[in-house]
């Protein structure tokens, strides 16, 4: 959610206007944020696997080096959507406004929250759509060590995102 | 060295023309080329040679005047020594200082001094 946020706002105090004339390309100011970011999140999945597994007895029996390998997928796709944001909106308040709202009802309906299987029918059906959803649904079938047939279309997900946002990030950067 | 004046009253058109020939500006017509480039299909390869000093100085907030050297330095293939620049300006007691405790001055040269960074 801060990654927009930052950019966004160095776009607002003509920051990102004294970078256009330097030789600093788009792709080196959001690799920037999005490697900082990637740090706090993995440094965070350490703490909530460390607290899960010393106090609560959580174990993933999937492989770790699948698990580790869908986390960063998954992330790099929010991550995607966060710089797309970034990379278009004007100033900090319109990047928070739209990053709340592609971000929110998928943190309450992709299953990050509210669980998807205790979720009616019509709400699932719903919630499929979302980008989040299909990663939570790729890291399940990752921690519990599932087939590959079960996680294909998540992973087609990740990855279109990927593409098609980062694409839209770069493509359509604005200095100003 | 050269030195151009570019002078006309308020509103002219100075400052936009200049936008236009650095390219952060679209011009409704003409073409522009600095030392053979075109600022805009160019811009990676003219701006390794070019410095910009802006009208406006701008920063991130709790940045530290020797931590914006480094920062503007680090994009360029090859920097001038920014504390060399420091002290011919004599910033160099306030390199520790956060830039937005400069003074007006002060800010301008500092801004200045990270327009110089690209001549060696």
């Amino acid at each position: 959610m801060r990654l927009p946020l930052v950019i966004s706002d160095y776009r607002q105090k003509k920051i990102l206007k004294r970078y256009k004339v330097t030789p600093t390309s788009p792709v080196l100011l959001l690799a920037v944020q999005v490697s900082i970011y990637a740090i706090y999140s993995l440094l965070s999945l350490i703490l909530v696997y460390l607290v899960g597994s010393l106090f609560f007895g959580v174990r993933l029996p999937g492989s770790v080096g699948i698990f580790l390998a869908s986390y960063l997928l998954v992330m790099l796709s929010t991550f995607s959507i966060g710089m797309m944001v970034g990379g278009v909106a004007p100033n900090m308040k319109v990047a928070s406004i739209v990053a709340s709202v592609l971000y929110f009802p998928m943190l309450i309906f992709s299953g990050a929250t509210l669980p998807y299987e205790v979720m009616p029918t019509a709400l699932q059906r719903i919630a499929d759509i979302l980008p989040l959803t299909q990663g939570i649904k790729l890291l399940k079938a990752a921690s519990l060590g599932l087939s590959i047939d079960v996680a294909w279309l998540p992973l087609v997900v990740m990855v279109a995102l990927i593409i098609i946002c980062g694409g839209i990030a770069v493509k359509f950067f604005k200095w100003e | 060295m050269l030195t151009f004046n570019h002078q006309n009253a308020n509103g002219a058109g100075k400052t936009t023309t200049i936008e236009c020939i650095l390219g952060t500006r679209k011009a409704d017509a003409g073409s522009v080329s600095i030392l053979g480039l075109d600022p805009r299909k160019n811009r990676k390869e003219l701006f390794e040679q070019v410095g910009v000093q802006f009208q406006e100085a701008s920063y991130s907030d709790k940045i530290k005047v020797w931590e914006l050297c480094e920062e503007t330095a680090c994009l360029y293939r090859k920097a001038a020594n920014y504390e060399e620049l420091l002290r011919q300006f004599g910033l160099w007691e306030k390199r520790g200082a956060f830039v937005n405790e400069l003074s007006g001055g002060q800010k301008q040269r500092l801004f200045i001094v990270l327009a110089l960074l690209v001549v060696l």
